[in-house]
């Protein structure tokens, strides 16, 4: 069996492991949903005001539903990577004749796929509930299609992120500032075209903006990038990740100290 | 046909057959002269001065694990790697398996050097780490086993017989398809050694197998682990704390002290060179005996009926025992034991402290 097709089984079990746990992606959607809710309410009340919000708040509730889809679709590795170096999993795990990393993105990939079609019915539900028919349909088409390719790049960051476990063990403080980048730079909550130049300028040279707003401002009328650069930026965002992942777990594999007898 | 050049390295002149020679002539395992440290942080005390001191300028000192280790081990052979814990043992089976890289020293497992030919290596060995779980556990057995069937590239023709083979030998039917957080450890065990067994390694490194198991579920681990081992080859190596995994599985012991080896001896010779107390129960007809007629025993219980004591068993003392007892009365049974292997480890962990330094936690030998 050529090599690459041992993945498909790591996809799979990814997949059935999801499966396994669909209260998991109930709560997801529920939360979601609640996420939704209220942000519509509040840019209603304040475009009540007669305040500019910057946009058209019915279209910032679609926005927010792409950048969450994304988000909460990418599966979260890195807390599996956690696992396997804390209780010391990592040593069944290397000495198979398949790569660690590798074989960590693929079931995540399998878990992106059984969790995303969810996720994404529940974000389109709540968004058509909670800010009406889509004013650019196609543009919503092409979120999504986008948006399928930066959970799978967002889901290799969750790898690369996952690999700072083997440094400190906990990656609680890591995970939290990235979590924070994510949101700020991403434009998770706001479009990125609402903030300060120069927080404009930093977003884009970070691949949370290609990530989330990348995708979701399509729905705007307004993109943050056009689609041939943001298909570019996606793909080079992927490419950094996995050198970078590469060259620090071969780092990693030289000095790695197994926790536990 | 096998080009000659290509294989000069191994010393191969005579083609194919020769290099099959050679490569069944190769040991499974071979150290020579390994050596590990690992770096231990060092706390410089309590404090806000002494932890931000800690953050910025950690101090630490180097723990050797694993200090000149020397072996050789055949193919087939069953070995125990025992210590107490911090010994070494399995930090060393770390680096035979290729996840750990030593300092220095060279190692051949099955002829490849484990940390630089890790993933052929893969296809050789299989590890089972009692400690850890290499099944999904929201998952049932049968998908691990799926996807290891992947992994190990086993053939789509032959992958359904193996797998058969294993479940029937593992008695894993009625597990296949319940999720394994729903297993007992027992049977978690069972699903986890086949799991490793999946394709046919050649060597398996076993890690306290047996931890946390009831006794019958130690007992099943242990008959199909010699079973595999005499039916398949398959070469064991196996850390344990328990005597029980040792002496039902094993026929060669290493005894590993703060990283070096303090023994290496087959199990019998282990169990008579190192303790040569015996002991023997005899059940008389008499309901009593007066045990202090008996030269060189030392009583250990008695019974109505029954009599166990110790005895020198290099002075040939049990016939002069015996002699003795059916001097005063009928003697209807004799049972001689060969001494616990806890106590033999024990004594030798007490020499190596004596001669060392403290033990630490040598009670970690646990009773059978």
């Amino acid at each position: 069996m050529p090599r690459p097709f041992k993945y498909l089984a790591f996809v799979r079990i990814g997949f059935a492991r999801a499966r396994a746990e669909p209260a998991e992606h109930y709560a997801r959607v529920l939360f979601l949903l609640v996420i939704l809710g209220v942000f519509s309410s509040l840019w209603r009340a304040v475009a009540a005001t007669g305040a500019d919000v910057g946009g058209d708040p019915h279209t910032f509730v679609w926005y927010l539903a792409m950048t969450e889809w994304v988000l909460m679709s990418a599966p979260h590795v890195h807390f599996r990577i956690e696992d396997d170096v804390r209780r010391g999993d990592v040593a069944y795990q290397i000495v198979r004749p398949v790569s660690y990393l590798a074989a960590h993105f693929a079931e995540g990939v399998g878990a992106l796929v059984a969790r995303a079609p969810v996720l994404l019915a529940g974000a389109c539900t709540g968004a058509w509930v909670f800010g009406g028919a889509p004013a650019r349909p196609l543009a919503v088409g092409r979120a999504i299609a986008f948006g399928c390719g930066a959970a799978l790049v967002l889901t290799s960051y969750n790898v690369l992120l996952g690999l700072t476990a083997f440094w400190l063990g906990d990656i609680a403080p890591v995970y939290w500032i990235w979590q924070k980048l994510t949101f700020v730079l991403g434009g998770l909550l706001l479009p990125l075209t609402l903030y300060p130049d120069l927080v404009v300028r930093i977003a884009r040279l970070t691949p949370f903006s290609a990530i989330l707003a990348g995708p979701a401002s399509f729905v705007l009328g307004r993109p943050f990038f056009d689609g041939q650069t943001l298909g570019l930026a996606l793909i080079a965002w992927a490419v950094a990740a996995a050198l970078i992942a590469v060259t620090t777990f071969h780092s990693i594999a030289r000095r790695l100290q197994i926790n536990g007898g | 046909m096998i080009p000659e050049g290509r294989f000069q390295f191994l010393g191969v002149r005579g083609g194919a057959i020769s290099l099959i020679e050679r490569a069944m002539s190769t040991p499974a395992v071979e150290l020579h002269d390994l050596r590990k440290t690992f770096a231990a942080r060092v706390r410089r005390g309590p404090g806000l001065r002494a932890r931000v001191a800690d953050l910025f300028v950690p101090r630490s000192h180097q723990v050797c694990a694993v200090d000149g280790v020397s072996l050789r081990i055949e193919r087939g052979e069953r070995v125990a790697f025992i210590g107490p814990n911090g010994a070494g043992k399995s930090t060393t089976l770390k680096i035979l398996a290729g996840i750990l890289y030593p300092d220095s020293g060279t190692v051949l497992v099955d002829g490849l050097v484990p940390w630089r030919d890790r993933h052929a290596l893969g296809f050789r060995i299989g590890t089972v780490f009692g400690q850890r779980s290499q099944l999904w556990y929201q998952l049932p057995p049968r998908a691990t086993f799926e996807l290891l069937a992947h992994v190990y590239e086993l053939p789509r023709a032959t992958r359904k017989q193996t797998l058969d083979t294993l479940i029937a030998a593992f008695a894993l039917e009625p597990l296949l398809d319940r999720p394994v957080r729903q297993l007992s450890l027992g049977e978690r065990m069972r699903c986890e050694v086949a799991a490793s067994l999946l394709h046919a390694p050649g060597l398996l490194f076993l890690d306290e197998p047996t931890i946390g198991l009831d006794v019958s579920a130690k007992a099943t681990i242990r008959e199909l682990l010699r079973d595999q081992s005499r039916t398949a080859g398959t070469t064991l190596l196996l850390t344990s704390h328990d005597t029980g995994d040792i002496e039902q599985v094993c026929d060669r012991v290493v005894i590993i002290h703060r990283g070096t080896i303090l023994l290496d001896a087959p199990v019998d010779e282990v169990k008579r060179r190192y303790l040569r107390q015996r002991r023997v129960t005899m059940v008389t007809a008499a309901e009593r005996f007066d045990a202090t007629q008996l030269d060189g025993a030392r009583v250990v219980a008695t019974a109505p009926h029954r009599l166990t004591v110790e005895v020198d068993a290099a002075d040939a003392a049990i016939g002069s025992l015996v002699a003795a007892v059916v001097a005063h009365t009928e003697l209807r049974d004799l049972i001689v034991d060969d001494p616990p292997l806890d106590d033999v480890i024990r004594n030798l962990y007490a020499s190596a402290s004596s001669s060392r330094g403290t033990v630490e936690q040598r009670d970690a030998i646990s009773s059978r």
